[in-house]
């Protein structure tokens, strides 16, 4: 598809902006029909299983909405035309835990249907929990487009280490990013091989050592 | 204090550019007025002529007679309506957006969050508008004075104050009252015309002129600025502002935050009707302003008509008024055709400030980002902007069709002749020059987005003035060319001027397809 032709482009893509501006005059249901008759090839049975499933009142003007309101109305019109890529800038900001559940149910439907969605979210948790590719953006740039599992294996070790005796100081050891004191211990960010570490480590009188997978927070971090 | 202070300051900010355009504009008006009545009336002969003119039963609807013959009385006869009405309508809007529109948005909640009370920072806001209202009479006056006696013209400086501030209050009211900074608009909208139409009430009939007491209108007419000058009047508007104000502070004590006094339902039935598309949306938006502008241009067409009559007898009886209109640029030999392009021309005015405001709503859509919903989806820009375009073309003529058909009612009721035809020829012959101001607000639109109606709008006055009192003052001819209003003939006496309107509407269409192909490759710009 020529990416000249914005009209045909945008009948394949749904999107949910950072921040939701809706006309304050209108109802949610004139909303829906007015972004519905813009969008065309709505599904209507569909359309009205979301307005279920989220809980939104469609008589109600905008102007006295909620921002988790207004917010559901918004991912309500962009999923209604089930579209091929879903553009989702901080879907769920203003949603209560219950529709943010909800929200992740929709998602995963949707993606198990074959639709792509492009999750942009500071929650990483969610980030972990929805998405199988993860890209990080730094100062405007992208700088990791990987899966979960190669961004763990690729990047960073997590090290609990304890030990009898006080703990000396670790953040020099070549490939240890973090260093984060735990009772008894330290917990420590390791990129890269873990070698260094370990020869540093066996002059120590190490009690217990305990690696684990990074949370994708951590892993973040490492690129900043 | 230093709370209150940062309220002050805040408000100041909101409002001081629109003040300070409206201080330059009232300042300009006015000096011009006053030079245009020396130079038409420069001596006592001429002065007690439009004294006549201005004492006809019919024109005493609208104008109530001079307090004197001097140019200072003269000018507050023609300019101090539309000055007051220019003065309320701003008053009204500022106050507004001060008061509702901030709370709509939920940014009066920032203050809140203070130490102030809802009533301290109400009392803050009210205090800096009342005191832009001061700042108003103070320019008004302070003008009037260079040219004329400054006794009138602190009287009427005094009265545009206490003008604006009855309306400061009033709307500082209807905001505790009503829910919204559109619901507050409109029923202080309904107040400002029920204010002018009492004012037409009380002067159709000698025994009705007590009721300009009621009026804030008819104040004025009661100050007899520049004449008798009746000090104690001024007590009138002062006290009422005061007790509005008062009302509207207790009244914030009594509500919700965000909320009003007397509000409405919070769910609605949804209407279906006009959702079909972008156009069909953004028509839906417009048709109840739309419709506002349409009775006005009505109502203001029909008075207009059912002057003809009065300007016809006069002129039949005396062979000088022939002269004076003939100074005034009215042709006498066709003298009701001559009246209504001078009428036609006004409309105009209005229709272009219409097609302003107009595309300015499509660029508000934008910079609130409401634009976005409709651009992501299968909507191209030239189709959403475009439309605009269309919807604007077709409010011109709808409101051209209403200021016509307005005027020709009017002159029916009068017994006046003037054919359907000729009024409404009258009217589509200024359609170009609307069609020259919405070229350059698309164009603006596409190139310096935010200036789209401050810079569109000051044109569109600022030329329709200069075509006015141009060639009156004998200002070049290079100077006045600019103006494309200069360009009119006055139809229905004369026929259109064809090549002109071509040259416009060319004009136009090149300016509004360059902002389109420009709109179409700019990112979108938010406020």
């Amino acid at each position: 598809m020529p990416t000249t032709d914005v009209e045909r482009a945008h009948r394949h893509v749904g999107y949910v902006a950072g921040e939701v501006a809706l006309w304050p005059q209108l109802t949610g249901r004139e909303t829906l029909e007015l972004l519905g008759n813009v969008s065309r090839r709505v599904d209507v049975a569909f359309r009205d299983e979301l307005v279920e499933r989220f809980g939104v009142d469609p008589d109600r003007r905008i102007r006295s909405c909620s921002k988790g309101n207004r917010q559901k109305i918004a991912l309500v019109a962009a999923l209604m035309t089930r579209p091929k890529v879903l553009l989702l800038d901080e879907p769920t900001a203003g949603l209560d835990p219950i529709m943010e559940a909800e929200f992740q149910s929709v998602a995963r439907e949707a993606a198990a249907r074959g639709q792509t969605l492009f999750l942009s979210s500071h929650i990483l948790d969610e980030v972990e929990d929805l998405c199988d590719r993860v890209a990080i953006l730094r100062e405007g740039r992208l700088v990791e487009v990987a899966t979960l599992d190669d961004l763990r294996a690729m990047r960073t070790t997590v090290v609990e280490v304890h030990l009898d005796g006080p703990v000396p100081a670790l953040d020099g050891v070549p490939g240890v990013t973090a260093v984060t004191p735990v009772p008894g211990g330290v917990r420590l960010s390791v990129v890269g091989s873990p070698g260094p570490l370990l020869r540093r480590l066996a002059e120590l009188p190490v009690t217990t050592l305990r690696t684990e997978e990074p949370s994708l927070e951590e892993i973040f971090l490492t690129y900043y | 204090m230093a709370e209150t202070l940062t309220v002050v300051r805040l408000t100041a900010r909101l409002v001081r550019r629109g003040a300070l355009v409206l201080l330059v504009c009232l300042v300009a008006y006015l000096l011009v007025e006053v030079r245009v009545f020396e130079v038409t009336y420069p001596d006592q002969a001429s002065r007690d002529l439009v004294v006549r003119l201005a004492q006809d039963p019919v024109l005493q609807v609208f104008q109530a007679e001079p307090a004197a013959t001097s140019i200072g009385a003269l000018v507050v006869w023609d300019a101090g309506w539309l000055l007051q009405v220019v003065v309320g309508v701003w008053m009204v809007v500022a106050t507004a957006r001060v008061l509702r529109g901030d709370e709509d948005a939920g940014r009066t909640e920032l203050m809140l969050a203070g130490k102030l009370s809802p009533r301290r920072v109400l009392t803050a806001q009210l205090g800096t508008l009342l005191t832009v209202a001061v700042l108003i009479g103070v320019a008004v006056g302070g003008t009037l004075a260079l040219r004329t006696d400054i006794g009138g013209a602190a009287l009427q400086g005094a009265v545009v104050a206490g003008f604006g501030a009855t309306y400061v209050g009033a709307t500082a009211v209807l905001a505790q009252v009503a829910g919204s900074r559109g619901r507050v608009l409109g029923a202080a909208s309904l107040l400002l015309g029920g204010a002018y139409l009492l004012r037409m009430v009380a002067g159709s009939g000698v025994d009705r002129h007590d009721l300009a007491w009621l009026t804030p209108l008819g104040w004025s007419d009661r100050l007899q600025a520049y004449g008798d000058n009746h000090v104690a009047v001024l007590l009138l508007p002062f006290a009422v502002a005061a007790v509005l104000t008062a009302s509207a502070i207790l009244l914030r004590g009594l509500r919700d935050s965000g909320g009003a006094l007397v509000g409405g339902p919070s769910t609605h039935r949804s209407s279906s009707v006009w959702l079909g598309g972008p156009a069909a949306f953004a028509w839906r938006a417009n048709l109840g302003v739309l419709t506002a502008w349409a009775s006005a241009l009505l109502v203001f067409g029909g008075v207009s008509g059912t002057l003809i009559r009065s300007m016809e007898t006069f002129l039949a009886a005396d062979e000088s008024y022939r002269q004076l209109l003939a100074a005034m640029g009215i042709s006498t030999e066709n003298l009701t055709g001559g009246y209504v392009a001078m009428t036609a021309n006004i409309l105009g005015a209005a229709i272009c400030l219409y097609v302003v405001w107009r595309l300015g709503h499509a660029r508000a859509e934008e910079a609130a980002e409401l634009a976005d919903n409709l651009l992501v989806r299968p909507v191209g820009r030239w189709r959403w902007l475009g439309g605009h375009v269309a919807l604007t073309a077709a409010g011109a003529v709808v409101l051209a069709l209403a200021g016509g058909s307005g005027m020709w009612l009017g002159a029916r009721l009068a017994s006046a002749d003037l054919s359907l035809a000729h009024a409404l020829a009258g009217v589509v012959n200024v359609l170009p020059v609307a069609a020259v101001m919405a070229g350059l607000a698309v164009l603006l639109l596409g190139l310096l987005p935010r200036l789209t109606v401050p810079v569109a709008a000051s044109v569109a006055v600022l030329t329709y003035v200069l075509a006015l009192v141009g060639p009156a003052l004998s200002w070049p001819d290079l100077v006045v060319d600019v103006s494309p209003f200069h360009h009119l003939e006055a139809v229905p006496v004369d026929p259109p001027g064809l090549a002109a309107a071509a040259v416009m509407v060319a004009v136009a269409a090149v300016m509004t397809l360059t902002g389109l192909a420009r709109f179409g490759r700019r990112d979108l710009v938010g406020a």
